[in-house]
């Protein structure tokens, strides 16, 4: 392409992509007071044609035009995800087995269970309409939350299950121990698990064991996750504290205020499972930001200082008495950017 | 170079086939491959920027590119996919919160002019985790029975186990040497393998080595 034409075509192209993201965010903004399934569907085919007219143009734009129009793309890729999530959280878990292949040997439709918990609160949404083989812990908010309250917990072999966790506000979830205030006679074994998915959490503390396989993290906003894996990718989250135990290089996306520290030995420490599976050496300062592949450091993430106060693991793990609201006041602030 | 080793070049090149794998992160691709390939799985880190593995299978070399699956590494796909003769789309089967967003992105890679043709193989990977969708399901959750333009198969797999991948190797190889070289192979177990690695060609790194 001549420099004359190639001139056009991106003045072409930017005017073009910019009135056509203008549309369709005024669309997706109107669908947040007033839903439309038909539109919502309509605006993401439009998306994605939006998303497909940058890529192909990628190779002719200015790199300043491509910056901005890629991250303006992300970002109305990420309000469609958000407007999609609240519109129909359901069929994101709706898949049913259907009984033309054998399903290789797991219990199906297994009934959830009532909850066992103190305050005697319902199970969650999904589980009362979807029977599923798999562990989901899902839409609580203020709520101390244990493996007890997995409705399908107490059903499957421990060993090879995906736990997903979604749709959590001002929860401390304990996988690692039981409360001291459950009356319940015998600890739980702690969970085998061989892959994590966490979705959708502000304001929460999530405490895990090692997981035998990777974890999966998207939109998270002001929280604290220990864990244990073999791979380690959040997407799309802000001012989060990882500690970590992790033996290859832990990957963010699309993530900012992100701060990381080593698993908690006074954690490790609770059990020999729990220590068990620890990588031998963590490699969770190697942090890669897919967001930022350049020389220079990312401004997106930091480990925190080896000297840093350690939270009080114990206060955070046992179920409190008066609410987890106190708690989660007085360890998430730390993580949090202040808020003028 | 004498006559002999020119034809056998020639007949060499012409029994290679260019296989993209690709597929959202976290599916498992890199472990497939490395499994395949008798390597280490246990510490494997998310791929940024891309791997080259080459495998002989049966009669035939297979140059086969893994590609990360990153949102931000996905518009690099592109770069990719020229004389792609087949694309194998990777799906982690328990991440039923994005099959969606994979079912979208492979639709949109279908309509891509360079990758018509292509015959397209998919795995329901890690079906050794207990609670994952069958094959049935994701079939379905992606609307595979809605691609006319490529011919296509699912084949559940693990790459923990090794379960079924080769077997995907031999259907990618038997319907791409049907489309271009009209004879027909029998399975064997892929050797002689080497891997490259790269970069992305991104503005911001410059170009990829
Ligand atoms: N249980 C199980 N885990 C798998 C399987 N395949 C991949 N994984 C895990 O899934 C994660 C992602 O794998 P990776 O190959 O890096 O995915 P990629 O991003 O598609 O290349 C890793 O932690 C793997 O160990 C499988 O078949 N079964
Ligand atoms: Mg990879």
């Amino acid at each position: 392409m001549s420099d004359a034409s190639n001139k056009a075509f991106q003045a072409d192209f930017y005017a073009h992509f910019q009135a056509s993201r203008a549309a369709v965010t005024t669309t997706l903004e109107a669908q947040k007071t007033n839903v439309n399934p038909n539109t919502i569907q309509e605006t993401s085919v439009k998306v994605a044609a939006l998303r497909k007219s940058l890529v192909d143009a990628t190779d002719l734009l200015l790199a300043y035009d491509r910056r901005q129009c890629e991250e303006q793309m992300a970002a109305l890729e990420s309000l469609l995800e958000d407007i999609r999530a609240s519109a129909a959280p359901k069929p994101r878990f709706a898949f049913k087995r259907k009984g033309n292949k054998p399903p290789a040997a797991l219990p199906t439709g297994p009934k959830p269970l009532p909850e066992a918990n103190a305050s005697g609160a319902t199970t969650t949404r999904e589980s009362d309409t979807t029977p599923s083989t798999f562990h989901t812990l899902a839409a609580h908010s203020h709520r101390y939350l244990t493996s007890r309250s997995i409705p399908t917990y107490a059903l499957s072999s421990p060993e090879h299950s995906d736990l997903t966790i979604a749709d959590l506000d001002h929860c401390i979830v304990n996988l690692c121990t039981v409360s001291s205030l459950d009356p319940a006679q015998e600890s739980p074994p702690i969970l085998a698990l061989t892959a994590l998915h966490v979705r959708d959490l502000k304001d929460t503390i999530l405490v895990l064991p090692s997981i035998k396989g990777s974890a999966l993290l998207h939109n998270l906003t002001r929280c604290i996750i220990v864990v244990g894996c073999h791979q380690f990718r959040m997407h799309t989250s802000t001012d989060v504290r990882v500690h970590l135990s992790i033996s290859s290089n832990p990957i963010i996306e699309h993530c900012s205020g992100i701060a990381f520290a080593p698993y908690p030995a006074a954690i490790a420490g609770l059990a020999p499972a729990l220590a068990e599976n620890l990588a031998k050496k963590s490699t969770h300062a190697s942090v890669q930001d897919f967001s930022h592949i350049r020389q220079t450091p990312s401004p997106n993430w930091s480990l925190v200082a080896g000297d840093a106060a350690e939270p009080d693991w114990k206060a955070i793990l046992d179920e409190p008495e008066g609410g987890v609201d106190t708690v989660l006041a007085t360890y998430l602030p730390e993580v949090v950017t202040p808020v003028p | 170079m004498g006559l002999l080793t020119i034809i056998r070049k020639n007949r060499q090149k012409e029994k290679e086939m260019r296989v993209l794998f690709l597929g959202l992160d976290n599916a498992g691709k890199t472990t497939i491959l490395k499994k395949l390939n008798d390597e280490d799985i246990t510490s494997i880190s998310p791929t940024l920027g891309f791997n080259i593995k080459t495998f002989v299978h049966g009669r035939y070399t297979l140059n086969v590119w893994d590609v990360g699956g990153q949102r931000t590494l996905r518009p690099y796909w592109r770069n990719y996919f020229e004389q792609t003769d087949a694309l194998v789309w990777v799906v982690d089967s328990g991440d039923r919160m994005r099959m969606r967003d994979c079912k979208e992105e492979l639709h949109s890679l279908l309509l891509e002019d360079r990758l018509a043709g292509a015959s397209l193989l998919v795995f329901a990977n890690k079906q050794d985790i207990l609670g994952s969708m069958t094959d049935s399901e994701i079939e379905q959750a992606l609307d595979l029975p809605s691609i006319k333009s490529h011919e296509w198969t699912i084949i559940s797999c693990s790459a923990v186990t090794g379960k079924n991948l080769i077997e995907g190797l031999d259907w990618v190889v038997n319907s791409v040497a049907s489309r271009l070289y009209y004879s027909t192979i029998t399975s064997s177990v892929p050797t002689n393998s080497e891997t490259e690695r790269g970069v992305p060609v991104t503005p911001d790194h410059g170009g990829a080595p």
